[in-house]
């Protein structure tokens, strides 16, 4: 904790003598470092936690009170034409009684440009990384206490083909690197990702819009290749607005799944349905449900199976000051046929998750709130020592400036 | 302080916009994206945004026309006050005027409507009605939600169009303790 905030003060002392340093160097240097920092937004965030199954284990469990401190920075810049953001937040997490901390830092930028009325682009790259520890996380479907490097850098082009025709095409590379090497081989897996896709307004007003597209994903894990695949999935989809209530959206897709080394296929049929009200700045419900015909298969772990997800999302100002946020999930991931590379016997397996968090947020003068939290998680498995509850309760004391 | 500022900033696009309109018209999604600017709302928007994206982005937060975003085509001056006041936070308000606007409307064609039985002796279509610009010289009356008035059960006399919207503020409000206290 010491050593923690030794560093954090040594960081601040140097941002100060910069800025400083450039205050004084010329008048120029001056103002452009006065604008910069006007479009700069810091947020510090001190939480305190109290959580009742810490190792989210199933039996034996234990309750911690935890110290969270999150540093958050974000630069902003947006034009008639173009707009650029870059984000770093920090975050170091105490466990009383463990005496122990997890440390994350997550950073990345995003720019959008839009040189002609009918074309535009932007590029994104977002960074994870999350440190060893033996607290647990979720990384895919699974429950681990391993710490990782994520990175996702991102392009996309959208072109207007004509008023009511648009043509988008986005490609992505997504790297996961476990830190402990013993324990990534299952794991540790790089994804290429390829979208196009077509939509075309059919009505004005209402929005009655169609679109048709074809995702392309390929998977390979640098320790083991039977695992690996390459997947096309061709979708079609419509959404409609109904002026001032809502918005409408449903896809359906055929995900061709194609196991590169055992020439065998993991074909899916999946949907996507979703509503959310426009009628009011200041409530907003939404609803969705991801659903898939087939089961995934074992060996599709951690990266690759599907889920079907039942999510409902409410806010609401209950006042000038005073916002209400409520979020509940149901997710089930059903599992079949045996994963020869881990040798695990055929049996299917089923994992439901629930998730509830409920957020009462309070402003309590201009750039300081505070957020009263509940979460809860209850997770039923068949797979061995993953099945848990857990309680969250905290207090969050959020600063911007 | 924060009020008075966004006031200042909306008046002036409202300034800017209607100087615009002299020399050139815009569309109500290049006006989206001026006001995503001016609000300094990009997190909104997608990787690659289009000036429809703009609409769309402002649709989802509930900032749109009564009547819904019309991306290609040029904006109003009743679009852009609607907007404008919704950006502001006045939706609660706005939807009252327009309830009242819809009611009198509703009102005026009825009453027009009996006033050309009694002329003629007998009833005219509505559409027949609402089509002959002699009955209302000062222009059809127009909803402000966009919808078309209709006499669905045969009694003459124009229905209230069904407007959820409406029922959903009111429940909204109903949740909000101190509703009266919001901008």
């Amino acid at each position: 904790m010491n050593k923690f905030l030794r560093k954090f003060f040594v960081a601040l002392v140097i941002v100060f003598i910069f800025v400083q340093v450039g205050f004084t160097a010329n008048e120029e240097d001056a103002k452009l470092i006065k604008k910069i920092l006007k479009d700069i937004q810091l947020t510090t965030r001190v939480k305190v936690e109290y959580d009742d199954n810490v190792f989210l284990v199933e039996d034996n469990e234990e309750s911690v009170v935890k110290e969270v401190l999150s540093q958050s920075f974000l630069y902003r810049l947006i034009n008639d034409k173009s707009f650029f953001r870059w984000n770093y937040t920090g975050q170091f997490a105490y466990y009383n009684d463990e005496t122990t901390s997890v440390t994350s830092h997550s950073t990345g930028f995003m720019y959008s440009y839009r040189p002609l009325k009918k074309l535009a682009f932007g590029l994104q790259y977002d960074y994870n990384w999350l440190k060893d520890s033996k607290i647990t996380s979720t990384i895919g479907d699974r429950v681990v206490d391993l710490g990782y490097h994520h990175h996702r850098p991102e392009v996309e082009i959208k072109y207007e083909i004509q008023p009511r025709t648009n043509i988008r095409v986005n490609a992505g590379v997504e790297d996961l690197d476990v830190t402990d090497a013993d324990s990534d081989d299952f794991i540790d897996n790089k994804k290429r990702t390829a979208t196009l896709e077509v939509n075309h307004i059919f009505t004005d007003l209402d929005k009655l819009m169609g679109f048709a597209g074809m995702d392309f994903r390929q998977i390979t894990f640098p320790q083991i290749s039977q695992k690996a695949s390459t997947a096309y999935r061709p979708y079609i989809g419509i959404s409609k607005t109904f002026s001032g209530i809502g918005i409408w959206r449903s896809e359906v897709g055929f995900d061709h799944i194609n196991m590169d080394e055992l020439n065998s296929d993991d074909d899916n049929i999946d949907f996507k349905l979703s509503f959310e009200t426009i009628f009011s700045l200041y409530t907003k419900l939404r609803f969705s449900l991801n659903g898939n015909v087939k089961k995934s298969s074992l060996r599709s772990d951690y990266t690759q199976y599907a889920a079907n997800i039942a999510k409902m999302n409410i806010s609401h100002a209950v006042s000038q000051k005073t916002s209400i946020f409520v979020d509940y999930s149901f997710e089930k991931q059903h599992f079949e046929s045996s994963d020869f590379t881990i040798g695990s016997e055929r049996i299917d397996r089923q994992t439901y998750i629930q998730r509830l968090n409920l957020t009462l947020n309070h402003k309590l003068r201009k750039g300081l709130s505070v957020d009263y939290q509940y979460g809860y998680t209850k997770r039923d498995s068949d797979f061995a020592r993953e099945g848990y509850t857990d309680n969250k309760f905290s207090i969050a004391l959020t600063a911007r400036y | 302080m924060m009020k008075k500022i966004i006031l200042i900033i909306l008046v002036m696009i409202m300034v800017s916009v209607a100087h615009a309109q002299e020399e050139e018209r815009v569309t109500q999604e290049e006006f989206a994206c001026e006001l995503i600017q001016t609000m300094k709302l990009s997190g909104v928007l997608p990787l690659a945004s289009l000036a429809s994206d703009c609409a769309d982005a402002l649709e989802r937060l509930g900032i749109s026309p009564m009547a819904g975003w019309n991306n290609k085509a040029y904006l109003g001056k009743e679009d852009y006050q609607v907007i404008l006041a919704k950006a502001y936070g006045k939706e609660a308000r706005l939807h009252e005027i327009a309830q009242k606007v819809e009611q009198n409307n509703i009102s005026v064609i009825n009453e027009k409507w009996k006033e050309v039985h009694e002329e003629l002796g007998k009833w005219i279509a509505l559409e027949d009605l609402l089509n002959n610009k002699n009955y209302f010289p000062n222009g059809l009356p127009k909803s402000p939600y966009g919808h078309a008035y209709q006499d669905d059960d045969g009694d003459h006399k124009v229905e209230a169009p069904f407007n959820p919207t409406v029922g959903l503020m009111k429940i909204r409000q109903a949740l909000s303790v101190y509703d009266q206290n919001l901008p």
